[in-house]
Order: structure tokens, then C-alpha cells, then sequence
């Protein structure tokens, strides 16, 4: 299986020369590594045209910043069209550690032989940076996640995962179709594998473990929703509303209904954000994700 | 590509003595009649005495043993009939319209006491062969077809743009096709005895086409011929459909037997011609190149003899239907190998349709000895050349072209020179549109011709195509350093750069390729940015096995020793 790394970046260099030291460090190489400059403001830019690769490599900077949604969408149709049999998408504050990939590679054969298909993706343990869970980045499970284990495997069937090394097949994204652009931040990579696992559920690999070099080890939570990062949540209600509809999934709209509950009881978000979180729902009863066909090249 | 040769140096008296003896030669019979009116002759003398051996053959092989009575029927417009049973003493007033131009009678081979077989042979009239014909969008067999057609024809001469605005319209409602193409055939699992070769060791290679018509399938089934006999196989060569089978001659250049079974047998008569077929010259691999018939009889091969080698090559995926990538893959249990020219196949063939990976196999037309990929290279200080070449078909879509050029050239008059080449059954029609436009001393026509002349000559090749493959025409003239800008159809991106492919609709077609080409010839440096992404896309192509190379290495493994 030849996989492409797809990093998509913005504004965070430092970061994302730790993320390729990471992927130029594997066990089992990727064939082609498409890295996404979202357009960065600072010195991102002039790094990617000076530095040298170890694998062949293909940097597009996008003519504006698109969000992680609109970088993944592009990066994905990139590696796409590059004729690559998977596609293994990262932030550029990902670090994987050296077998990632090869247990990614290898998970998916292994669970292909078991389970007479290909999985739609495999996802790794991410752990934060002392080693411990992302509290951020725990994937989902199917209702019958433990269906391998009684098989003798020695991995779970998914349902969602993030965007946080996640090795999607081209079969899948064939199917399925790229993630939708213009969510432009949150909530894509949730729409994006669940929709890829009503094609063919995906799985979860603990041996394939990377770090997410957060600043905080904390999930999404209301209770933290501020004037700075209010902008964020409103894409993130916006986005899992609009998902619910196009899935048909009531159960989606309500677990964000009660989440959001939950969380603002008692907290000191003040009632104007409050609002502006319920707008952002509103909008999602109409907005339409945008779902682009992937396009043969090679 | 040359223009249909009719200059054979014989007089017509010389070349129908010459099909008696040929056929009486190929049959092994004495006693052949030949009975020809003027037209016939003319006919006769233009296809040459091989073009009736090949269909003859195919009814003699369909019933051996019986004597076979044959009335010629000329035919001046495309779609052909089908040949048909017919009583010869009931024809005469087939003369009289003008459609019966002769006879041949050829009695049995070896006195044998067979019933006698009677057909009508399809073969195109003196003025198709001279001028190319008429042409029916809708085969007139009934007189609700032959109005619709009438209304159909009119529409195209005077508003062909609306009318391919409906028709690609048309085409992209239907997208369900794709999902419904799947090995629906079951495989067979036979017992059967060993079969041990009997003739002088050498294997026999059947090459089944759609007929032998110029084309870039066709143009491939006879290169996969050579290298079957450059391997060591006997060839075979057969046609499907009814036509005026004009390459016959590079058929018998390439393959020791051709068949054209299209223009002599009836539908009752292929069942018996397939399978004497396969036992008469013991065929030990079969090459499907769009042949509707060949798939037909695959599961009857499979059972009679299990062990041929069964490869096809696919070209395009018809809109609409799938056509043939669709009997393609429902076949596929009774294919070892699947032979693909473009990724977008590929894709389908192993994404969509989900058959066997193992027997696809992705290889491009291009030249089996890649060199470095010229980039190409405007002239500086003069209008840009602009040239289309191919078949005036439908398919084409060659009044895209000449509405493209009446912009360019209403707009930039001193920026654009433009040049048709190719012929075809839409050439009355687009002649009639270029002079309708005013671009009479515009657009240079010019007939088929060698292709590297045509090349040399201009800077951009454009194709206006509503459907193709991965076109050979492109691979040709970016080997050449030509500029191709093309709609986005089949596997067209995988050698085009984005900045000169266009959309596939009349309207966004013509919007981006005026102002493509208006960028490309007033903007420093334009030409060369698209050059030399152009050159990247057809180096990277190169980097695939291209088909010559596959098939020689199939051919090679799958030949029975000796």
C-alpha cells in the first residue's frame, strides 16, 4: 500500500518542522508527502521552499487560508490524484512516532484478511505531549467496535476519529467523495470519517501512536467558550448541525444539544455568546456541506 | 492515417478475375461465378480482391460444406444494414433500385452435400468509397426513427450548439451507470479433455474487433497483432459490425487470417461462424479489442475450451451506456486479464466495479521506447497556430472547433491561424458551418495526411471531443512538442495542464478555451507555463509500463511450448 502524508498548516513553523522530522523518521516511508500551506502569515512559506526533503514532496500554498476543512479537502484530492493508495492526514502539530505509519499499513492488510474488506480508514493512539491521552482526539467507536477482538485482533471498529493521523484508503475517498471544504475548521474530520464509515467502518491501531503538541490537554468544551475562541465553537455547532441533517441523525443534534446544556449550566459564558451559539445552530439547519468527487490523474 | 487508397494500378476486368481466383484460392474450390454490374465493378475494383476473400471466408467457415449464393448490396450511408437471408432469384428488383451490383456463387468445398446458403454481402457503393458517404444520426428503420433522424440532422446544421447543450446535459443526468457496471456473468468451472495442438506447433492469437475503420482502438488491435505474430503467433482477425471495413489491407499486413463475418453473415449464421472459428485454427488466446461478439461467446469458449488465455483492451466509457468497459466488466469472470489505457478506467475497474485487482492491468498507448518529452515551444513574433485533427464524427464535435475559431477570430484576427485536418461523415456539414461563419479563408482544410506533417505545423492542437479515453491523438502531438488543449473528458487531465482544460459543455467550452488560448498567444510567457506543466504530466505518464510493453510480456508468458 503506497500512502501519501498529507500535513496541512498554518502559522505554525516550529511546529510543523517537528511534524516532518517525525514523518522522515518511519519505519515503513510514505511514497509521497503533499503538505498544505493555508496561505501562512509567517515565515512557513520560505521554510517549505528552502528546506530539503527526504521523499519526493509536493507543497501547494493555497491562495487564501481555507480553514483544516479546506486544506484537507485540497490535500486529499492532491494525494488523489497523485495516484496513492491512502492517504494519512495530520495537523502540522502532529508528531507521529516511528512505527505509525507501518502499523497503519499493516493494520489495514491485517484487518482486510480478517474481515473480508478493506476498512475505510485506520486511526492512531494520540497521546498528548507528556504521554498521556488527548483528551481532544479520542476516536469514536461503532456499536459492535469489539466485533475483532473476537476475531484474535488487536484492533476496534471506528466510527469518527480526527484529523490527527488517521490513514484513509483511496478506495473509500473514491466512494465517498473529499471532506467537505467549506466547514473550514472543526467538526470536518467527525463529518468527514463518519461518512467514510457508512461506506465501510474504519479502525482503531493503540500500536500506532502519535503526540498532538497541544498547548492544553482539553477537550472542546462550552464551558471554556471565550471572546477569542467563540469564532471556532460557532463553526463547530454550525458544522455538527448541518451533519446531523445530511445523515439523517437526530442522535447527533441532541448529544450536541446536550453537551452544550451541560456545559454552559453553571458556567461564566456570558448569555451573548450564548446566543451567538444558538445562531450558529440555526445556520446549520440550512447549510449545506460542500462534497467534491476526488479526480483520477494517475 | 492515409485517405482510402483506391489506386491499385489493375483495371476493374483484372481485379474481378483476380476475386474469382483469389477466393477460389482461399477456399480451395474451383468454379467460382462472378457477376457484376458497372457500379460493381467500380466496387470491386476498389476494395480489391482480399476485402472478398475476408467476408466470403467468414460464411464458407460459418457452413462448410455448403454452396454459397451471395447478392452484393452497395450501401452509401452509416449505420450499415445487416446482412440478411435472401433468395437470389427473388432479388431482381434490387437491381433495379440500384442497390443489387452483383453476384458471386461458390460452390462447396469438397462436393460437399450441404444445403445451400444464401446471402446478401454488405459493401459500400462506389460513391462512399470516393466521397465518404451520408450519414444517419438515427438509423431510419422505422419511419418514426427516419423523421426523428430528419429532425435531429436539421437541428444539427442549424443550431448545433443548443443541441449539444441538451446533449451533454443528457449525458451528465445519467451518472448511475458507473455503480451498475459488475461481473454479472458467473464464472464457469468446466471439466474438460486436454487439449494438445495439432498443427505445426505454432499458437494461434484470435484479435476480435468492432470492425476495421480508422480509430484509436483499432489502431491499437493492429499493433497488438504485430507484436502477437513478432511473439510467435498465428493471427486471427475478425470484425463485428457492418461498415465499409476500409482497413482491411492493414489487417492482412498484420494478421494471417481476416474475417469479415459483419458484411456476409446473418444473425442465425454467427453462433456456427464463433465456434468453427475457435476449432478451425485452434485458438489458444483470445484478444477482445471492442468486440461485442467475442464477449457474447465467452461463456461457450469457457465451456468448450477452458484453457484459453482471454485478455481485453478498453478505451472509453460511453456516457450513457457504459458501452463496451460495461460488457467489459460484467463478462470479467470469463477474462484472465483486463487491459486498460487510462487511470480513470483503472479507477472504475477496481473502485466502482470491484473487479479482481490481479487482472487489471493499467498501461497507457504510449511509445513502448520513451525519449525525453519535448516541451514545446511557441513560435515567437507571429499568430498561434491552432489545429484540430481527428474524424469529422459526432464524437468530435468538429462545429465546436469552427465556433471557437469565429470567436478567436472575430476578436484577435492577427493572433490566430487555424487548420482542420481529417475527414469524415460530418464533412458536409462542417463545411457548410465554416462558410456559414465566414471563415472560408480562415480555417485550412486539409485532408488525412501524415500526422507528423500536420504536427509540424501547428503550435496548439485542440480537442473538442464530448468523449474519449486517453486520447492517442494528445500523446502523439505532446510527443511531438505540440501545445493540446481539451475538454475535461475521460483520462484527458492526466495529460493536460489545468490551465488549458475546459469544460466538457458547449458553453463553458467555449468560454474558457477562447480565453485559454487569447491568454496563451498575447501574454509573455504563458505559453511556456502551460508548456512546461504539459511536459511534466506527459514525463510522468512515460514512468507507466506503456501497453506495447505489457502485452509483449503477456503474449510471451501465456505461449504454450512448443
Amino acid at each position: 500500500m503506497r500512502a501519501a502524508a498529507v500535513i496541512v498548516t498554518y502559522n505554525r513553523r516550529e511546529l510543523l518542522e517537528q511534524t516532518l522530522a517525525g514523518i522522515e523518521a518511519q519505519t515503513t516511508p510514505p511514497a509521497h508527502v503533499v503538505i498544505i500551506d493555508n496561505a501562512s502569515t509567517d515565515a512557513t512559506e520560505e521554510y517549505l521552499a528552502q528546506r530539503e526533503f527526504a521523499f519526493p514532496t509536493t507543497v501547494t500554498r493555497l491562495p487564501e487560508n481555507t480553514g483544516g476543512a479546506g486544506g484537507f479537502a485540497a490535500g486529499t484530492a492532491a494525494a488523489y490524484e497523485l495516484g496513492l493508495d491512502a492517504m494519512w492526514l495530520m495537523d502540522d502539530d502532529t508528531v507521529p512516532q516511528p512505527e505509525a505509519l507501518e502499523e497503519l499499513v499493516n493494520g489495514l492488510e491485517r484487518a482486510s484478511d480478517l474481515l473480508g474488506y478493506l476498512p475505510s480508514f485506520a486511526c492512531s493512539l494520540v497521546l498528548w505531549k507528556d504521554g498521556t491521552l488527548c483528551e481532544m482526539n479520542t476516536p469514536e467507536p461503532t456499536w459492535d467496535f469489539a466485533r475483532p477482538i473476537a476475531l484474535g485482533a488487536d484492533f476496534t471498529l471506528m466510527k469518527s476519529c480526527s484529523f490527527v493521523s488517521v490513514l484513509v484508503t483511496r478506495e473509500a475517498v473514491h466512494a465517498v467523495g473529499l471532506p467537505s471544504a467549506n466547514f473550514f475548521i472543526w467538526y470536518d474530520d467527525a463529518e468527514y470519517t463518519q461518512r467514510l464509515s457508512k461506506y465501510r467502518p474504519g479502525i482503531f491501531l493503540p500500536s500506532s501512536k502519535v503526540n498532538h503538541l497541544l498547548p492544553q490537554n482539553r477537550g472542546v468544551n462550552f464551558g471554556d467558550v471565550n471572546d477569542g475562541n467563540i469564532w471556532k465553537f460557532e463553526y463547530g455547532v454550525r458544522n455538527q448541525i448541518a451533519s446531523a441533517r445530511v445523515f439523517r441523525s437526530p442522535t447527533l443534534a441532541a448529544s450536541l444539544a446536550e453537551n452544550m446544556v451541560k456545559q454552559l449550566t453553571h458556567s461564566k459564558v456570558p448569555w451573548r455568546l450564548r446566543i451567538r451559539l444558538a445562531k450558529a445552530a440555526v445556520k446549520g439547519i440550512t447549510f449545506r456541506p460542500q462534497i467534491e468527487q476526488p479526480k483520477t490523474v494517475r | 492515417m492515409t485517405e482510402n487508397d483506391d489506386a491499385r494500378g489493375t483495371t476493374p476486368m483484372d481485379t474481378t478475375h483476380e476475386t474469382v481466383a483469389a477466393i477460389e484460392e482461399a477456399l480451395g474450390v474451383s468454379g467460382v461465378s462472378l457477376s457484376l454490374t458497372d457500379h460493381g465493378r467500380d466496387v470491386v475494383g476498389r476494395l480489391g480482391a482480399t476485402w472478398f476473400v475476408a467476408a466470403v471466408r467468414s460464411l464458407a467457415l460459418a457452413h462448410p460444406g455448403s454452396p454459397l449464393e451471395l447478392v452484393l448490396e452497395a450501401v452509401s450511408i452509416e449505420p450499415f444494414p445487416r446482412p440478411v437471408p435472401i433468395h437470389p432469384s427473388s432479388a431482381g428488383g434490387m437491381y433495379g433500385e440500384g442497390r443489387a451490383i452483383g453476384r458471386i456463387s461458390v460452390p462447396a468445398a469438397g462436393g460437399g452435400s450441404a444445403p445451400v446458403v444464401s446471402r446478401v454481402l454488405i459493401v459500400p457503393s462506389a460513391q462512399m468509397l470516393e466521397h465518404g458517404g451520408g450519414f444517419e444520426f438515427i438509423a431510419p428503420t422505422s419511419l418514426k426513427r427516419r423523421v426523428a433522424g430528419r429532425v435531429y440532422k436539421e437541428l444539427y446544421r442549424r443550431a448545433p450548439l443548443s443541441l449539444d447543450r441538451w446533449r451533454q446535459q443528457r449525458n451528465s443526468q445519467v451518472i448511475g451507470h458507473r455503480a451498475s457496471m459488475a461481473p454479472i456473468s458467473p464464472a464457469l468451472t468446466s471439466v474438460a479433455p486436454e487439449r494438445h495442438r495439432t498443427q505445426d506447433g505454432r499458437p494461434v492469437a484470435w484479435l476480435a474487433l468492432h470492425w476495421l475503420e480508422t480509430g484509436g482502438a483499432e489502431s491499437w488491435a493492429f499493433d497488438a497483432a504485430r507484436l502477437a505474430r513478432e511473439a510467435g503467433y498465428e493471427v486471427v482477425m475478425t470484425a463485428d459490425v457492418p461498415a465499409p471495413q476500409r482497413e482491411v489491407e492493414r489487417a492482412l499486413a498484420v494478421a494471417d487470417h481476416v474475417y469479415l463475418p459483419a458484411n456476409a453473415l446473418a444473425e442465425e449464421d454467427w453462433g456456427q461462424f464463433l465456434e468453427n472459428l475457435v476449432v478451425a485454427h485452434d485458438i489458444s488466446l483470445v484478444h477482445i479489442h471492442h468486440s461485442a461478439r467475442a464477449y457474447g461467446f465467452l461463456p461457450e469458449l469457457r465451456h468448450r475450451r477452458p484453457s484459453t488465455v482471454v485478455i481485453d483492451s478498453t478505451h472509453i466509457v460511453e456516457h450513457r451506456t457504459g458501452g463496451f468497459v460495461k460488457t467489459s466488466i460484467e463478462y470479467s469472470q470469463h477474462i484472465d486479464e483486463h487491459h486498460v489505457i487510462s487511470p480513470e478506467l483503472r479507477d472504475l475497474y477496481l473502485l466502482d466495479s470491484h473487479v479482481e485487482p490481479s487482472k487489471v492491468r493499467y498501461h497507457p498507448l504510449t511509445s513502448p521506447r520513451p525519449g525525453t518529452v519535448p516541451t514545446p515551444v511557441a513560435r515567437e513574433g507571429r499568430a498561434l497556430r491552432i489545429g484540430f485533427l481527428g474524424r469529422l464524427a459526432p464524437q468530435k464535435r468538429p462545429f465546436l472547433f469552427v465556433e471557437m475559431a469565429r470567436r478567436l477570430h472575430a476578436r484577435h484576427p492577427d493572433d490566430f491561424t487555424f487548420v482542420m485536418q481529417g475527414s469524415g461523415v460530418l464533412d458536409e456539414l462542417t463545411s457548410g458551418q465554416i462558410a456559414r461563419a465566414g471563415l472560408a479563408g480562415v480555417i485550412e482544410r486539409r485532408a488525412w495526411g501524415p500526422v507528423d506533417d500536420f504536427l509540424s505545423s501547428i503550435d496548439v492542437l485542440v480537442v473538442s471531443s464530448d468523449n474519449e479515453g486517453l486520447t492517442l491523438t494528445t500523446l502523439e502531438a505532446e510527443q511531438f512538442g505540440v501545445l493540446v488543449l481539451s475538454a475535461d473528458v475521460g483520462s484527458q487531465r492526466t495529460v493536460i495542464a489545468p490551465q488549458v482544460l475546459v469544460p466538457r459543455e458547449p458553453a463553458g467550452f467555449l468560454r474558457e478555451s477562447v480565453a485559454a488560448l487569447t491568454h496563451l498567444a498575447t501574454t509573455p510567457g504563458a505559453f511556456e507555463t502551460a508548456a512546461r506543466v504539459q511536459t511534466e504530466l506527459a514525463t510522468a505518464l512515460s514512468a507507466v509500463e506503456s501497453a506495447a510493453t505489457y502485452l509483449t510480456t503477456t503474449l510471451r508468458t501465456h505461449k504454450e511450448p512448443s
